[in-house]
């Protein structure tokens, strides 16, 4: 099932198969507020990193291509780096691209975690891009994004 | 107090960066959802994670709704010496829970 992005009204036809998908009649709230747009992305990126460059790299986004629930959808971060007092990651950042809220989480590491790898369990509202950037110490960006098929939807993020 | 599932390696050699793993049980309800009546579910999730070593801070997180329900972390530590890893959650309505777990460097 292939969720759209058109604004339907409640008792959408997504918030019915996914009553009929789960059985369940907990549904989607499907209003225009609990939609995020790609600008609201580009938003709070600008408030994140300011205007500094974004480098495609060194960072590796490891999440399931086709999600079958939204609901919890495990994503791991991985970026290259030898994680050494001189030259280590600070930040890991993930945002989704159609969220209500593009923001799901801002890491902080440092030197003290010798592997900069992290892990959790995210949701997703819709079938979207998933960004993760990392920012290193020496104040350098650098991303990866994977489009995510999303099944059946969460009303989550 | 939440329940709270955390995972370390009972020995780890000194130097070598070991993986901690940490769920809690928490609703983590996003604020978008309605309940089977058609009201609004009011937002309550975790919101900050922390993990101390020995009383110094290693890692951090902030969370919005985006994070599924019973939020999960993973994370690497370099064990420097044994002692403890303190992890604490604060949730949205002022909740904090912590738990804490011993390592021993060899």
């Amino acid at each position: 099932m292939q969720s759209s992005n058109t604004y339907l009204p409640i008792g959408s036809r997504r918030s019915i198969l996914k009553a009929v998908a789960s059985g369940v009649a907990l549904s989607i709230v499907p209003n225009g507020r609990a939609r995020a747009t790609p600008d609201s992305l580009a938003i709070a990126l600008r408030e994140t990193f300011g205007e500094a460059e974004i480098r495609p790299g060194r960072v590796h986004l490891e999440i399931s291509l086709i999600a079958e629930d939204g609901g919890i959808v495990p994503a791991t971060v991985r970026v290259d780096s030898p994680m050494t007092e001189a030259d280590h990651v600070t930040e890991i950042h993930l945002f989704s691209e159609k969220n209500p809220l593009p923001r799901i989480a801002a890491f902080t590491l440092g030197s003290d975690n010798g592997r900069a790898q992290v892990s959790t369990r995210i949701r997703l509202a819709d079938s979207q891009r998933v960004i993760a950037i990392a920012r290193l110490n020496d104040g350098s960006l650098w991303s990866d994004e994977a489009q995510v098929e999303v099944s059946l939807a969460a009303c989550g993020g | 107090m939440a329940r709270t599932f955390i995972r370390v390696p009972s020995e780890v050699k000194r130097g070598d960066s070991f993986e901690v793993k940490a769920m809690i049980e928490h609703p983590n309800h996003s604020g978008y959802r309605v309940d089977l009546v058609g009201k609004p579910i009011p937002r309550h999730i975790v919101t900050t994670f922390t993990c101390s070593y020995e009383g110094r801070e290693v890692f951090r997180a902030a969370l919005h709704p985006a994070i599924a329900t019973n939020p999960y972390l993973t994370f690497f530590v370099v064990a420097r010496d044994s002692g403890t890893l303190e992890m604490t959650w604060t949730d949205d309505r002022g909740e904090v829970t912590t738990q804490q777990a011993a390592v021993t460097v060899i």
